[in-house]
């Protein structure tokens, strides 16, 4: 569906999809999200990222493509929104408000998003494993006893989960 | 990470590194393991480079104070997951729809009742491109004019992918709760408890309660109103609009619950037994043959499908 382009063609052919496609993907995002201000951006970040990755979608593929792409923003923004908030919350829910600097907020919401996304990639029991053992603080025999399965089966769990970690971190 | 630590590792050298980890993880290592660690370590520079990637997994995950962490993910359960999941793939299925759309034909009566019977789910492209799903037992009123998109649910449950429409004229949706004024949305609107559930999956709605103030309704969110009034405000679930696909998704459902939305899809009565109505249920079932869901019920609970005749069964004690 995509090729690697190098540099020389690439900005051409962005042009030429930015020409075609930008108002129709501005508003087929206003549609979806009903929100002017957020579909041009995410309009505009859609063709960012495209410079960035330097894939270029196959001919006549043009639409879906920047379609799956701004849909990818769109997804990303929505968890970053659920993480920030729920994050806020479990501050607003300390004993004290000792409210962390801003720094701090954005760094801790940048990491709890990674977390996040490890967790998304893990499947159920694997991820209720990792949360018990990273987390929780248990063992892997009260993981064990927690989800009635074997130790060695626990074992195998936290190697997927390390791998699906390692992936998020240094997908290659 | 910097530059020099960016070149790929070999994967059999990361899954050495992660064994070694996920021992750690376990608790101490004996002097033994301690021992062969440390010869694992030495015996080439990229198991120190692998081991160096996954003590920085190691710093970010302890990056975050646990209560934190515990708070916030664990306050984001599976379903949630799923959702993002299932979210992604239904904004697959919408950028499709633009394509696909046009191959369909177009639904073009400006007024029309459309209703679906009993097991039956159907799907309408309407004259604005607006993709409307009923459910099972659902009857509507499609009422287009020059200043307003209207659909009045009359019965049953709706799932409405909304179209752009270049007359810019409202998208409506009327119950007899009130109404629910639609902004560019994908959203799902079920008649049940004397009100509407409704789910909204992208985009923004505004609920009129005929009698009380309105209030709004953000991506993600499903709320439940009547004519005077608003239930607590909670998590869209969109497992609850599978029937789309032809399927009901339980995670974790009581039995009695299903049963009562497997009931909306079968002809006659379908009852269950208040001795089992609270046996949890996880799966994915096919609505098209609801006797073949009955006898897999029987296989993965202990329950038994009691029949008079077709069209009268009740779930109970094996």
């Amino acid at each position: 569906m995509s090729s690697v382009l190098p540099s020389s063609s690439l900005h051409g052919d962005i042009q030429r999809l930015y020409d075609n496609h930008h108002g129709w993907l501005k508003g087929w995002l206003r549609r979806r999200l009903g929100d002017r201000e957020r579909a041009a951006d995410i309009a505009q970040d859609t063709f960012l990222r495209l410079l960035v990755t330097r894939r270029m979608p196959e001919h006549g593929e043009g639409r879906r493509f920047l379609a799956q792409i701004a849909r990818n923003l769109v997804i990303d923004q929505w968890r970053r929104q659920r993480i920030e908030q729920a994050y806020l919350d479990s501050l607003a829910a300390l004993p004290e408000p000792e409210t962390p600097s801003l720094e701090t907020r954005a760094m801790v919401i940048e990491t709890l998003l990674q977390i996040d996304a490890m967790l998304d990639s893990m499947p159920r029991k694997v991820r209720e494993a990792f949360l018990l053992s990273q987390f929780e603080g248990l063992t892997y025999p009260q993981i064990a006893v927690r989800l009635e399965v074997s130790v060695s089966s626990v074992q195998k769990y936290m190697l997927r989960a390390i791998a699906a970690c390692y992936q998020v971190l240094y997908a290659e | 990470m910097n530059a020099t630590s960016e070149a790929p590792i070999a994967p059999a050298i990361v899954e050495q590194a992660s064994h070694w980890l996920m021992l750690q993880w376990g608790g101490e290592l004996d002097d033994e393991q301690q021992r062969r660690f440390s010869e694992w370590y030495a015996a080439d520079p990229e198991h120190g480079r692998a081991w160096q990637r996954l003590e920085h997994l190691q710093s970010t995950l302890t990056g975050v104070p646990s209560d934190t962490a515990r708070a916030v993910l664990r306050e984001l359960p599976d379903a949630r997951r799923r959702q993002t999941l299932k979210l992604l793939s239904a904004l697959l299925l919408v950028s499709g729809s633009g394509y696909f759309a046009q191959a369909q034909l177009p639904w073009r009566e400006a007024m029309a009742d459309l209703r679906s019977s009993t097991g039956e789910r159907l799907q309408r492209i309407l004259a604005d491109g607006s993709r409307l799903s009923l459910n099972s037992g659902s009857a509507v009123d499609i009422l287009f004019n020059a200043s307003e998109r209207r659909i009045r649910l009359l019965d049953g449950e709706l799932l409405l992918d909304s179209g752009h429409d270049p007359a810019q004229r409202p998208l409506i949706v009327e119950t007899s709760s009130g109404e629910i004024q639609a902004l560019g949305t994908r959203f799902s609107v079920y008649q049940r408890n004397g009100g509407s559930q409704v789910e909204l999956f992208e985009g923004e709605l505004e609920l009129r309660p005929r009698h009380a103030s309105p209030v709004r309704l953000q991506a993600g969110q499903s709320r439940w109103f009547s004519a005077t009034g608003f239930g607590e405000l909670a998590r869209a679930d969109i497992n609850t609009v599978a029937w789309q696909d032809g399927y009901l998704i339980a995670e974790r459902m009581p039995l009695g619950q299903f049963i009562a939305e497997l009931s909306r899809h079968r002809t006659g009565v379908l009852r269950c037994d208040p001795a089992v109505t609270n046996l949890l249920l996880t799966g994915v079932f096919p609505l098209a043959d609801t006797d073949r869901v009955l006898t897999a019920l029987q296989q993965s609970l202990p329950v038994k499908a009691h029949s008079m005749t077709r069209y009268w069964v009740t779930v109970g004690p094996a």
